[in-house]
């Protein structure tokens, strides 16, 4: 009777490649959940600014938790119109391997602007 | 370093554009954000503290040989927009004044027009937030692009043209523009053929200089920023109106849809679109087609492989049973969607599922309007595009479209393009490089994936046209990196840009010249010292 043994090996020769491949590729991918609130859509700073990004950290299963962020938003208004949580697959991969105890997320804000009323000239 | 009351400064060392097409670098320590200042009497004292500011911003630039350029929404697709220097953010300034007649021109009230009718805003002000303030006083702005998150001063910098095929693009919609335009300068500058600032207005501005011209104010109201800062912008505006939408999702290509295209006469396609006649209160504003090329039937036997086409008609009284455009739907695509499609495409290749791939999503790309009533900012609203995306716009003149048209689907034949088009009718421009120069140009959108396949297709699109002889202009604020200097001489004529940089020489000495010059002007020779007879003091 031939043995199936070589294509079986192969097989599974390629499937090992492949969980290999996606490991070393999934921390490259973008990422996989963005949770946004928004109001309106206006904001006082240009789209995709780093002066409106920051990355936290909480550490020992939440049991260390981030500062909470201040934006440094127009005092005469001092609204946010939205905020964004992002987690990329990196990010798990980090919680994961540290057992939790490291998670890392993105937040980025946008802050409502300041329109004082229309005056005449 | 000490900073003056509304500045301050951005640790900020890259820039990365809405669509993140591009990252630009910036130089360290070099950035600097705008906010209405504090504690002071009044409004106007506000105003002109921020003036100082810019001018502090342009003499601190001269002072350190640093490169500057204010920032818009940085929704543009090129880097027209951005230098290596330093990035202003100036989308926090967002004063407005309405006009008093005292505050305005006389020859401009004897020509019948209000002051009503004018209204001055600076330039971080969102198009969104023009609107609401606007319809809150029964008005409404005139032209703006297919959304409305653009600064009013980005929008304009750019020839956003919107498709108000009887009036014209945003930049159109200016009559007056404050420029700070160097350490010790800034000016009024409108129209001599048409002044609206009388002299209340002009003291309260305080500025070092009025300047009544034509040819200077065409020039600087299409500029990219590359004329100064841009602070104040005055626009003209009008009575509150609304549009009516009147659509098909799909319809023939025939002599009649094309007689549309090519004279924007709808006698044709009266029947298909249910268009009413038009009257004193409603007659056609806007004009648009959506093609999917991997699906579209030339010959026009097919009657569902046409365009989506939509006519809206502008009624200056509300009509009846007026309902506002529904909301868009809750879920939308991710925003690195499109960033893995493009890695899809680059890396995979898979060329063939690129119309399956479009056919797929086109019916996402059009929303059934028929029927709809709503304002400027009902139609016109915020964009849900997000992360990579691509956007081009070529200018042609309407007589051209359809050919334009059937040369860029045969195009598609050859190697598919991973997006759709769009087609929108705009009126001629006066700006010198208002890219809307046609009679009424056809205005072709290529939106689609960011992928090096869009690039190819663009890069053959445009080579296409010009072997044909086709004469087209390129939007300032899409992707358009085949522009260098002969491209935009072919495009607009030399005697326009020679124009265009005479009136630039003439605002800004050679020190603010070099301010306000990014790598973009260099590359398209737009950069250039022309001597002129005597600078303007």
């Amino acid at each position: 009777m031939k043995s199936d043994l070589p294509s079986i090996l192969i097989s599974r020769i390629r499937g090992l490649l492949l969980g290999l491949g996606l490991l070393f590729v999934s921390p490259l991918l973008p990422g996989c959940i963005t949770t946004r609130v928004t109001t309106e859509p206006d904001c006082n700073t240009p789209a995709n600014v780093t002066y409106t990004q920051q990355t936290t950290t909480a550490y020992f299963w939440g049991l260390k938790q981030p500062t909470d962020i201040t934006p440094p938003c127009d005092r005469r208004f001092n609204h946010l119109n939205g905020v964004t949580v992002k987690s990329t697959f990196a990010h798990y991969l980090l919680s994961t391997v540290t057992l939790g105890v490291v998670n890392k997320r993105h937040v980025r804000w946008c802050c409502a602007p300041y329109v004082p009323p229309t005056d005449s000239i | 370093m000490s900073l003056p009351n509304g500045l301050q400064q951005l640790v900020v060392s890259e820039l990365t554009n809405r669509h993140e097409n591009f990252t630009q670098p910036l130089t360290p320590d070099t950035s600097f954000k705008l906010t209405i200042p504090s504690g002071l009497p009044d409004s106007k004292s506000e105003y002109r503290q921020t003036t100082a500011n810019f001018q502090w911003l342009i003499k601190h630039a001269i002072e350190n040989n640093i490169r500057l350029r204010a920032i818009g929404k940085n929704w543009s697709f090129a880097k027209v927009g951005v230098t290596n220097g330093g990035m202003i953010d100036t989308d926090a300034l967002m004063q407005t004044f309405a006009i008093r007649n005292a505050s305005v021109a006389p020859a401009y009230l004897t020509a019948g027009k209000s002051a009503d009718n004018l209204f001055f805003t600076e330039c971080g002000t969102t198009i969104h937030i023009l609107e609401q303030l606007l319809e809150a006083r029964n008005k409404s702005i005139r032209a703006s692009g297919a959304s409305n998150g653009q600064t009013v001063a980005g929008a304009t910098s750019t020839g956003t043209h919107g498709a108000a095929f009887d009036f014209g693009a945003v930049h159109d919609t200016i009559v007056g523009l404050h420029i700070v335009c160097g350490p010790d300068k800034h000016i009024w500058l409108e129209r001599a053929s048409y002044p609206v600032a009388g002299q209340p207005f002009i003291d309260l501005l305080d500025v070092t200089e009025v300047i009544r011209d034509d040819d200077l104010f065409n020039a600087a109201v299409v500029s990219f920023g590359s004329f100064g800062f841009i602070h104040g912008i005055m626009l003209e505006i009008e009575a509150l109106f609304w549009l009516k939408s009147y659509s098909a999702k799909s319809v023939p290509y025939t002599s009649a849809l094309k007689k549309a295209m090519t004279d924007c006469d709808f006698s044709g396609i009266t029947s298909v679109l249910n268009l009413p006649l038009p009257t004193p209160d409603a007659k056609p504003y806007h004009f648009q087609l959506i093609v999917n090329p991997h699906q579209f039937d030339l010959t026009g036997t097919d009657p569902s492989r046409g365009p989506f086409v939509r006519v809206l008609y502008k009624h200056h009284t509300k009509p009846a049973g007026a309902t506002p455009p529904p909301l868009k739907p809750g879920f939308t695509y991710g925003d690195d969607t499109m960033g893995l499609i493009q890695t899809l495409l680059d890396k995979l290749t898979p060329r063939k599922l690129v119309p399956t791939l479009v056919n797929t999503l086109y019916p996402q790309a059009l929303e059934d309007t028929d029927g709809w009533i709503g304002t400027m900012s009902d139609f016109f609203g915020n964009t849900n595009i997000r992360g990579k995306a691509s956007s081009a716009a070529i200018g042609v003149d309407a007589k051209d479209s359809p050919r334009v048209l059937e040369e860029v689907v045969a195009l598609n034949a050859e190697s598919a393009f991973p997006g759709i088009m769009g087609l929108r009718w705009v009126k001629k421009t006066p700006a010198t490089l208002g890219f809307t120069r046609f009679p009424i140009t056809c205005v072709l959108e290529l939106d689609g994936i960011e992928s090096e396949l869009t690039r190819q297709f663009l890069e053959r699109t445009w080579n296409r046209l010009d072997a044909l002889g086709i004469p087209y202009t390129q939007h300032w604020g899409k992707v358009n990196f085949n522009l260098d200097g002969s491209r935009i001489r072919r495009q607009y004529g030399d005697s326009a840009v020679d124009a265009w940089l005479t009136a630039r020489n003439q605002l800004l000495d050679s020190p603010t010249r070099a301010v306000f010059t990014n790598d973009f002007m260099e590359k398209c020779g737009l950069d250039q010292e022309i001597v002129v007879d005597e600078p303007i003091a």
